[in-house]
């Protein structure tokens, strides 16, 4: 009896705490905090040059020498940090970049939309590319075996 | 006794149990097993089945593929894992799986080549089949229910893994193929983690097919999908399969290099380390490499490339899915280019000295010398050339300031003296690369596809295979890789066509979808106006161009064409040369220099110390296609950028910006600083220039044109291209090209 | 002490006295020529050190060096062919395992230099100190020609 009171009890508090956490992070545009563009990117410290940048939003292709496609349809970000020289002393690649391997590697995103908000967060100038994809036709093993016609004439 | 009597009376003490605690409430710490009539009436069971859970939600086709419905009416629904899909008919179950989400394991199916079916990886279970199913052969018919994760597709791949990897040699850790090997990845996800082969495992023998493509055979798993791309896409049936059962082997059978133009390709479709790139071989491992989408400028096509870098050096290229374009192919200029990017640069300012000798110098210096020259030379003595390589933003800078500084002799290789450039129509691929392959009949004059834009070909042998093409030739003899008439080899033909006296007239005439397409190596010659018009009558008589398909096209070489073009880039008068004193060269190699008269002031803005450099007086660096961000128009006027991979070398800047620079020091400074600035420039001149990616057809065709009645030189059309491998500053500073050029063209 | 007295008896007795004398007052080192009386000259390598052997010491303290420079020596003055032997990781001598040393790649074996100075310590290939510095560019640039 004591238990199912218990119980009872605790099952309006997860009511009324899920009501509330719903109720404020319902939508962003409504949030508690909004963000104008290029803020964030001050509030984080990045530096002045930074903030300045141009960025290319793509959405990466397949890789043509795999036919897997696990990691398509995401969406990166390409920050055209070619600054790179060899370092003298040993040969290996220098840059000055911060975010020479930030795109390549850690950013991804699964929407175009994400990842034009974030550009705009941080005050990006950015550009984004038209994403690729295949179409497929129909296909049948019997085409192998079908008439290809009468034969060409040699001219 | 004694068991049964213990069991019995569990068992009354629980149904004592039970009675007592089923109604009192819901949370009890003994679970109790209720047993009511209605659950064991199995009869009512049978007459209303369970119902289904609720739908999954849907999942995205693999790829994000988009699904090509023939006649929307002949939609069928099957059922993949639970998933409802409609595909169009003839689709085969593999497809249906791609197009409800699932990736099905293949190695043999690709789906630009024929079916062959003869891994078995793809093995998925149907209901009401009594064997798994080869998912890539089986048409998929309404109402069918595949299975793809059940434990008899399961069992299935591990058993193929099983027997594909028994006779596999133990090359990962020397296996360039390794990191992205289908035959790696798959066998972690699908196979099973131990085999039972304890014999001795079979070995072949490499084959030598060429400077490109590396093959050890050893570790061919037989897929065939090499041999399907040699006899089906590339058009010369080289590879072939050889012998039975475990000694089968893939090779040429005769002593034969893979001399075709798209050889490249089949180290993309091999799925093992079997054939891989002989030049990037032992170079790099893919996961170092970072990837940067980019478009290729060998040719006019403008084929979507990825170039593989590590730190500042290109270490390959590789395609880039593009269904308009070049779908998933490239031609090996494109692939082995990379190359030349690092041998015969440019990274220093240079001047002439007065004993002939180059001079390093500072940019400030250098700029200042030419802006001192320009001044003292009179506006029509000067002369500017754009190259073959150059983009438009670079383009439009040098048109700007050499219009600024008085000039209008500006203009780009390879359009000929007196370009037309009001048309557009007269001068694109006015059909698009990816409606060539709905024509049927084809009329190419003074062109060959197959070195001059590798991917139309691809196209046209596409349209050849499906359609039943035709295809008349006007020009040279030349190798096709598709059945051709060749009709003749100079204007004479084009003037029987004219008149409607040729026997290929009337399938032109007759053909649904009929597509012309003339060279742009006549623009070199004299009678150009004339010879245009001539094809410009056969287009109007066959009727060629209507209103939906515009089958009149014109084959441009270069990838700077189409946008000097676009932008205007039109000299006033074409014997400018002759009577020039100062000549800007922004990487103009293949020009004539030697109508050029000697003290005549040459400067040189490239990328590689080709031809034109030891003419020159001042030499100033500029950046390759892999190092900047620059916009191209493509032949058929899709305008594509590419995207910086690698830093410039040395001291070199972009094109535009010394030209920006270049007019500061002249003293009429060119309005704009940064590259936004420079496109919204281009857009008030081509606008068409500014949307990336999109095909901006011609609105006039030269149908509108009034004909133009001259003399026709007889002489027939010359080549354009003579040396596939070499034909601009990068390929022909590139080794592999030079090893490609002496052993895999024919002699 | 006795093996020393021992040793120079058998010297003495082996060269005579008067050349045993001799060599005593020349040569000089005369703890290590002490040392050295009994033992064999197993070989000497090509920087001059000679490697002694003898049986009759304890075992573990029968084969050493004497090394070419008496002043500035240091245990990476052995060659490695003669850096077996002299461990007693084996029994062939440095002149066998010399003949084994590949004439195509094998390059001099050099002491350890570390200190010494900036000309002789080893340097980085890219190292502005190292003589042959490399040039790290993945490119090679346009030579200009005679005009």
């Amino acid at each position: 009896m004591a238990t199912s009171l218990q119980r009872a009890g605790l099952r309006l508090t997860h009511l009324s705490r899920s009501a509330l956490i719903s109720t404020k992070y319902s939508s962003q545009a409504d949030a508690l905090v909004e963000s104008r563009t290029g803020e964030i990117g001050v509030v984080a410290g990045i530096p002045e040059e930074h903030l300045r940048r141009r960025v290319v939003i793509y959405s990466p292709a397949r890789v043509a020498t795999q036919q897997g496609a696990g990691k398509v349809g995401k969406w990166k970000i390409n920050f055209l940090s070619t600054q790179k020289w060899e370092n003298p002393l040993m040969g290996w690649t220098s840059t000055g970049d911060p975010y020479a391997n930030v795109g390549e590697s850690a950013l991804t995103f699964n929407s175009e939309e994400d990842a034009k908000a974030f550009a705009e967060r941080h005050g990006w100038q950015y550009e984004v590319k038209k994403r690729h994809t295949p179409l497929l036709k129909p296909k049948a093993y019997a085409d192998n075996f079908k008439w290809k016609g009468p034969p060409m004439q040699e001219s | 006794m004694g068991l049964s009597s213990l069991t019995s009376r569990a068992m009354i003490r629980r149904i004592l149990h039970t009675t007592t605690t089923t109604r009192s409430h819901n949370f009890s710490l003994i679970r109790s097993i209720v047993s009511t009539p209605e659950l064991n009436n199995t009869a009512s069971a049978a007459a209303e089945p369970t119902p289904d859970p609720p739908a999954p939600p849907p999942r995205p086709p693999v790829n994000n593929a988009r699904v090509h419905f023939p006649n929307p009416e002949d939609a069928i629904e099957v059922f993949v894992d639970g998933y409802a899909v409609k595909i169009p008919k003839g689709f085969t179950v593999l497809q249906a799986c791609e197009v409800a989400g699932v990736d099905i394991p293949r190695f043999c199916y690709h789906s630009r080549l024929s079916i062959a079916g003869n891994c078995r990886m793809c093995l998925v279970e149907v209901e009401k089949s009594p064997k798994p199913v080869a998912s890539c052969a089986m048409p998929a018919l309404p109402g069918m229910k595949i299975k793809t994760d059940t434990p008899i597709a399961k069992k299935a791949r591990e058993g193929v893994m099983e027997f594909l990897l028994m006779n596999h040699p133990l090359d990962c850790p020397i296996c360039d193929q390794g990191g992205e090997c289908d035959l790696q990845d798959q066998s972690m996800a699908f196979g099973s983690d131990r085999g039972r082969f304890t014999e001795t495992k079979r070995a072949v023998v490499d084959k030598n097919l060429g400077p490109l493509v590396k093959t050890v055979m050893t570790r061919c798993i037989q897929c065939t999908r090499c041999v399907r791309f040699a006899s089906e896409v590339a058009g010369t049936e080289d590879l072939g399969m050889l012998g039975r059962g475990s000694g089968e082997e893939i090779g040429t059978y005769v002593e034969k290099l893979m001399t075709s133009e798209l050889s490249g390709n089949v180290i993309d479709i091999c799925p093992v380390g079997a054939l891989t790139s002989k030049p990037f071989a032992f170079k790099a491992r893919n996961w170092e490499l970072k990837p940067t989408e980019s478009i290729d400028v060998t040719d006019a096509v403008g084929s979507n490339i990825r170039i593989d870098s590590r730190g500042p050096e290109v270490m390959r290229i590789i395609p880039r899915l593009n269904e308009d374009v070049n779908e998933e192919w490239i031609s090996d200029k494109t692939r082995f280019c990379y190359d030349g990017l690092k041998r015969q640069r440019l990274n220093d300012p240079m001047i002439r000295g007065s004993d002939g000798r180059f001079k390093a110098v500072s940019w400030r210096d250098a700029l200042d010398v030419i802006a001192e020259v320009m001044h003292k030379v009179k506006p029509e003595e000067i002369v500017g050339v754009a190259g073959k390589l150059s983009d438009a933003e670079s383009m439009m800078a040098l048109k700007d300031f050499m219009n600024k500084m008085g000039s209008n002799n500006v203009w780009c290789e390879g359009n000929g003296g007196q370009p037309q450039a009001d048309l557009r129509s007269g001068y694109l691929l006015n059909t698009g690369i990816a409606d060539l392959e709905n024509a049927d009949v084809f009329l190419l004059i003074g062109t060959q596809p197959r070195v001059e834009a590798t991917m139309v070909n691809a196209r046209i042998r596409k349209a050849v295979r499906a359609n039943h093409a035709k295809v008349g030739y006007i020009g040279p003899a030349a190798e096709f890789n598709y059945d051709h008439e060749h009709l003749g080899t100079g204007p004479q033909t084009l003037q029987e066509l004219a008149k409607g006296s040729h026997s290929f007239f009337s399938a032109l005439k007759n053909a649904k979808k009929p597509a012309i397409v003339v060279g742009a190596g006549l623009f070199e010659r004299e009678d150009k106006d004339a010879i245009l018009s001539i094809v410009e009558t056969i287009a109007k008589s066959a009727n060629v161009i209507r209103p939906d398909w515009n089958g009149l096209n014109v084959l441009l070489l270069n990838a700077a064409q189409a946008a000097a073009l676009d932008l205007g880039l039109v000299p006033e008068s074409d014997k400018s040369i002759e009577s020039a004193k100062f000549l800007y060269l922004m990487g103009a190699d293949d020009i004539n220099l030697d109508k050029v008269p000697s003290d005549a002031f040459v400067v040189y803005q490239g990328h590689h110390g080709d031809q034109s450099v030891y003419r020159a007086n001042v030499i100033l660096p500029a950046s390759a296609f892999s190092e900047k961000e620059g916009t191209y128009a493509n032949t058929e006027g899709r305008t594509q950028q590419t995207l910086p991979a690698v830093p410039t070398v040395g001291d070199a800047r972009d094109d535009w910006k010394i030209i920006r620079a270049l007019s500061e020091t002249a003293g009429i400074s060119l309005p704009y600083d940064s590259l936004i600035d420079i496109r919204e420039r281009m857009r008030t001149v081509a606008p068409n220039l500014l949307s990336m990616e999109e095909r901006e057809p011609a609105t006039y065709s030269t149908l509108i044109k009034p004909e133009v009645k001259k003399e026709i030189d007889p002489a027939p059309f010359k080549a354009a291209i003579e040396n596939f491998y070499m034909t601009d500053a990068i390929t022909r500073a590139s080794k592999i090209m030079a090893q490609c050029s002496s052993q895999l063209l024919k002699k | 002490m006795a093996s020393i007295v021992r040793n120079t008896f058998k010297a003495i007795k082996e060269k005579g006295l008067g050349n045993f004398l001799r060599e005593f007052r020349e040569e000089g080192y005369l703890q290590t020529k002490i040392h050295n009386l009994g033992a064999k000259v197993v070989g000497v390598d090509q920087y001059g050190n000679k490697y002694y052997e003898n049986m009759n010491v304890q075992y573990g303290r029968h084969r050493w060096v004497e090394y070419a420079s008496k002043n500035r020596y240091n245990a990476s003055q052995v060659p490695p062919e003669w850096h077996g032997w002299l461990h007693y990781i084996t029994d062939h001598t440095g002149d066998e395992i010399l003949m084994l040393k590949p004439s195509r790649y094998a390059i001099d074996h050099k002491e350890n230099f570390t200190g010494e100075g900036d000309e002789k310590i080893y340097h980085s290939k890219g190292h502005t100190l190292n003589p042959g510095q490399r040039d790290w560019t993945r490119y090679q640039s346009w030579q200009p020609g005679k005009s």
